[in-house]
């Protein structure tokens, strides 16, 4: 599973770390990390929080587009 | 905010936890069964008293967790019900039952007579083969079972 860039620029954009985001939903930072690094695959539960916080749909933050797999990085 | 009351855990961390206890059962599991045999196999007229302890505890897990995975209609995450591999776990059990057997009792005198050997070997490998055979098929009916009935109570639209 790829990056997901999508939530780390939006979480930008808000001005926010993953540690204040993580604590905004109730999860750790470690979680949030592993998210965003593609590591971890969240429940539709977690995905909803996660949109709810940043003020995005679930297509915005978790559609395929979002994705970003390292062998297409040159 | 995510409910945390009574799991400190978040989602991720609880499934990680989870991992690590499935490891531990399977610690746990091949632990008990190991002190078992090493005990039957060094301790002198070791009777059921000296591994009452240890068997007591690996059968009352072994059946919690079988009684607990054919309510769900969970058999094996590799392996299917079918006769082909109830006969493959039951020649395996057989062999290791009788091999156990042998070394516990290799030193016996009528054992020394090949013919009495030949004996032991086989009435103790088709004891034990055909015991193993009839649970795993009743138990593998019994799932088979379950799992129908699950998968026919499921919310469909008609």
């Amino acid at each position: 599973m790829g990056k997901n860039i999508a939530i780390k620029t939006a979480r930008a954009a808000r001005d926010l770390t993953q540690k204040e985001l993580a604590d905004k939903i109730g999860i750790t930072r470690q979680t949030m990390n592993a998210i965003e690094q593609g590591d971890y695959n969240p429940t539709i539960k977690l995905c909803r929080l996660i949109c709810s916080a940043l003020g995005k749909s679930l297509d915005d933050l978790f559609g395929e587009e979002t994705e970003v797999h390292d062998e297409t990085k040159s | 905010m995510m409910k945390r009351n009574h799991n400190r855990l978040d989602e991720m961390q609880e499934l990680r936890l989870l991992k690590l206890e499935g490891i531990g059962q399977w610690l746990f599991f091949w632990g008990l069964t190991a002190a078992i045999i090493i005990q039957i196999l060094f301790i002198p007229d070791c009777s059921f008293q000296t591994i009452a302890g240890e068997s007591i505890v690996l059968i009352t897990a072994c059946i919690a967790l079988l009684i607990a995975s054919i309510r769900k209609g969970i058999w094996s995450r590799t392996f299917a019900p079918s006769l082909k591999t109830n006969l493959v776990i039951s020649i395996l059990t057989g062999a290791l039952y009788t091999v156990i057997n042998y070394f516990r009792y290799h030193d016996r005198n009528d054992l020394q007579n090949s013919s009495h050997l030949s004996s032991f070997i086989i009435s103790n490998f088709i004891t034990m083969f055909i015991l193993v055979l009839v649970v795993l098929t009743i138990l593998s009916l019994l799932c088979e079972k379950r799992n129908k009935k699950l998968n026919s109570e499921s919310n469909q639209d008609p």
